[in-house]
């Protein structure tokens, strides 16, 4: 039981003179619990990457399965594999917040009850009381909560799998951690592959790392053999370094030593660049 | 969508034709037309569509970038030609298909109308190619400046037109998006009859129009911030005025071409 | 000066105010943050400096002329130039170089001179090279920085950007509050910014807060940065690197309140 992504190679405008390869060879493994996170500058192919896994963009070669059954046979893979775009709250269309939710579920031919059980249950899930909300308008809430009703119209399908193509942007703190917790709570009953800047937040509790280059895997593992890899991903200039680790290379970079690998928690990096820095005749104590 | 979006985009290059006046090629295309549509013969629509090949030559522009323009007229031009050609239970005929029969003379006919169909779209798409629609804009206004005496807002109408060519390629990007979007979401673009379709795009119409809007209200907001109010005493950074060169373009390409459908 | 005095704006006569009672100056070479959570009332204020709003009392003046008067508006958005957040609302021309001409050009500038600013904005802005090219092929940050030499162009001696990093990648992030940096030290512009990214405020000289319309803050960063509860309040959270330099300053390590980024965290380790 995976989503699994399998030597998937995408080309855009296939076949005329503006084509161009998004994706090269990509393969990735999503399980029920996983929190797969996938980095890489603007135009590497991530967006390409969750298109590709959801079966809306067809691919040139390879194939894309969830739970065995094809995602771009809409028969059999329909609604398994939920797909969270950019600023989806540029997407609303219904008049109320209920309405918008239960639009999936009905696609997917849903009766109208359990349609609307469906949208209420995510917005519960999305922590939106379905009675306060289910009546408004989608265009008259918040950052923050728009964002969360998007994301309650993609829950609603119960997808076993979510892909989130950076749903943590432009939102202030509150916002992006009110969509954090709901991707904590997503992952007891579902594999989520998420594109982010802002891995801060989703990081510390990744269970795999891919990084995208040029459309193609440049890294791929768990956190720490991502940490690992870091020194290198960031000389070749084929990832951003999250806050923590770039404190310590900048440190490294000025000579400081550093007793122990890269890390993401704020404790330990302050303990390694206190002892570095006590070590030296820069200290700022 | 993204088919559509290509059709007639500029093509930032520099060549004779890319210099040349705006104003200068709208009145070249203004005479190619005029010399199709007062051709008679082969001879004259040959003479025009050498001129044009010539063109495109010149401009470097990728024949891609040309043919594509062709490809959206393609069915009318297919359906010109069997309109002409057909008939039905004819007396005398080339090729018999059936009760159908192609007519020689109709044949003929289409051809020439199909060929005049191909020369103007491939004219007038170059004219866009090689033109941003700034510089479009700034020679519709200077070709219809005349028209201000009338009260006619051709300064703003002329803006109006660079920025809806400007927003061509966001506009199909966002729609192509949404409907992406929605087709994650379950939704079903292509199945049922033309009622059930049309119902199909209603959530793909109504966030699209309230983008637009949206769009529309925040970039009047930052070309007020920038200043724009009206074209009245506002300049250009590229003075276009009609040069020395641009007036012989002109004035020799335009009466080849007008005289070329008259004589020939 | 941008001079904002008792300033009270509201969207309708009956509705609750969306700025209430605020003053408050920005002079050249300054870089004033307004920092707010949503519906605060921030965009409203940037509205306000360039006359694209006017209060429903109070005055708001740049360099003593009055917002509100028809007569010297143009001149009033002539000296303060309007960043946006999405580069895409703002971009009116179809190539870089003809889209920063399009202020001079409406300020009915003679062409040579024309050609002489947007050289000069787009240099400012890292853009240079890229004259000919269609925006829509630009990269984010690269977007935001013509958006931003679309204004400069105009020669502003006020700069005003609302939210202009909320769309952009890290690095894009970081190209964009270079050049605000570099505009404020080195070219002395005013700068008003409106965010609710520590990253963007950080550099500030004061930062205001608002809430509910009113100012809840006025300060320095360092000492917004060492009240969470306000930080909080308005929105802002630190972020990694700002929780990293806390814990320093918890091992006794003198790391000061505005080291949020990571640069300016090892940089106050090893001066």
């Amino acid at each position: 039981m995976a989503l699994e992504i399998r030597s998937a190679t995408c080309d855009y405008a296939a076949g005329s003179a503006m084509a161009s390869r998004a994706l090269e060879a990509v393969s990735l493994t999503v399980e029920c619990g996983d929190l797969v996170v996938v980095l890489g500058p603007t135009g590497s192919g991530k967006t390409t990457l969750l298109r590709a896994a959801a079966g809306i963009v067809p691919l040139t070669s390879g194939s894309v399965e969830a739970d065995g059954a094809p995602v771009m046979d809409p028969a059999s893979a329909r609604g398994s594999v939920g797909l969270l775009f950019q600023r989806p709250e540029a997407q609303f269309f219904a008049l109320t917040v209920e309405d918008d939710c239960a639009f999936g579920p009905r696609n997917l031919g849903r009766s109208e009850a359990d349609a609307r059980a469906d949208a209420d249950a995510a917005l519960s899930s999305v922590g939106l009381d379905p009675a306060e909300f289910g009546p408004r308008e989608p265009w008259s809430l918040s950052g923050g909560e728009a964002r969360r009703v998007a994301l309650a119209g993609v829950l609603a399908m119960r997808p076993r799998y979510l892909l989130l193509d950076e749903p943590t942007a432009g939102l202030d703190a509150v916002g992006c951690d009110a969509v954090r917790d709901v991707v904590d709570a997503v992952r007891a009953s579902a594999g989520v592959l998420v594109v982010t800047h802002d891995p801060e937040r989703f990081l510390p509790r990744a269970s795999a790392v891919l990084v995208l280059s040029h459309g193609a895997v440049a890294f791929r593992g768990t956190v720490s053999e991502f940490l690992g890899a870091l020194p290198g991903l960031v000389a070749a200039g084929l990832a951003e370094a999250p806050d923590v680790p770039r404190a310590l290379l900048l440190a490294a970079a000025k000579g400081a030593r550093l007793s122990g690998e890269l890390t993401l928690d704020t404790s330990a990096a302050a303990r390694m660049l206190a002892a570095a820095c006590s070590g030296t005749d820069g200290g700022a104590r | 969508m993204r088919a559509m979006s290509g059709i007639g985009q500029y093509v930032p290059l520099d060549s004779p034709l890319h210099r040349l006046d705006a104003a200068a090629k709208l009145g070249i295309t203004a005479a190619l037309t005029v010399g199709l549509f007062t051709a008679d013969g082969f001879a004259g629509l040959a003479l025009i569509a050498a001129a044009v090949v010539a063109a495109v030559v010149v401009s470097r522009v990728p024949a891609r970038a040309v043919t594509r323009g062709l490809r959206a007229v393609g069915l009318i031009v297919v359906f010109t030609v069997l309109a002409n050609s057909l008939r039905w239970a004819p007396s005398i005929a080339l090729v018999h298909l059936g009760p159908l029969g192609v007519d020689a003379a109709g044949l003929h006919r289409g051809l020439f109308f199909a060929v005049r169909i191909v020369v103007l779209v491939v004219g007038t798409t170059l004219l866009t190619l090689t033109t941003s629609p700034v510089q479009l804009s700034g020679g519709l206004e200077r070709v219809l400046a005349p028209l201000k005496l009338l009260h006619v807002p051709v300064g703003d109408l002329a803006m109006t037109l660079s920025i809806a060519l400007r927003f061509i390629p966001t506009t199909a990007e966002e729609a192509e998006g949404i409907v992406m979007a929605q087709q994650a979401r379950g939704a079903v673009f292509d199945k049922g009859g033309p009622v059930a379709r049309a119902r199909a795009y209603a959530p793909v119409l109504v966030p699209l129009f309230f983008q637009l809007f949206r769009r529309a209200d925040a970039l009047a907001t930052a070309m007020e911030a920038r200043c724009y109010r009206g074209t009245e005493g506002r300049t250009r950074m590229k003075e276009d005025r009609m040069g020395a060169g641009d007036w012989m373009a002109m004035i020799g390409i335009g009466a080849a071409l007008a005289l070329a459908g008259w004589f020939l | 000066m941008i001079v904002f005095e008792d300033v009270t704006l509201r969207y309708r006569p009956d509705a609750a105010p969306a700025l209430d009672g605020v003053s408050l100056s920005v002079a050249p070479g300054d870089i004033v943050a307004i920092v707010g959570a949503n519906g605060s009332g921030k965009s409203t204020f940037a509205r306000l400096c360039d006359g694209l709003l006017t209060p429903s009392s109070g005055r708001v003046t740049v360099d003593g002329l009055d917002t509100s008067d028809e007569a010297t508006i143009w001149d009033v958005r002539s000296a303060v130039g309007m960043v946006f957040q999405d580069p895409d609302d703002q971009i009116v021309g179809t190539v870089v170089e003809e889209d920063c001409a399009f202020g001079p050009e409406n300020l009915g500038l003679p062409s040579d001179r024309i050609v002489e600013r947007v050289a000069e904005a787009l240099a400012t802005a890292g853009l240079t090279g890229l004259e000919r090219r269609e925006p829509h092929l630009l990269s984010e940050g690269q977007k935001q920085r013509l958006a931003i030499a679309g204004a400069l162009a105009m020669r502003p001696r006020y700069l005003v950007f609302d939210e202009p990093t909320a769309m952009l990648d890290p690095a894009g992030r970081r190209s964009v509050i270079a050049a605000i940096k570099r505009l404020a030290r080195e070219e002395g512009h005013g700068v008003l910014i409106v965010s609710h990214d520590v990253a963007d405020v950080a550099h500030a000289d004061r930062v205001v807060a608002l809430a509910a319309g009113r100012i809840a803050f006025d300060g320095t960063p360092s000492r917004l940065f060492s009240e969470p509860e306000t930080l909080h309040s308005c929105g802002l959270a630190l972020g990694e690197a700002g929780l990293l330099a806390a814990e320093l300053r918890a091992l006794g390590f003198d790391v000061p309140a505005d080291a949020v980024d990571a640069e300016s965290v090892v940089e106050a380790l090893w001066r």
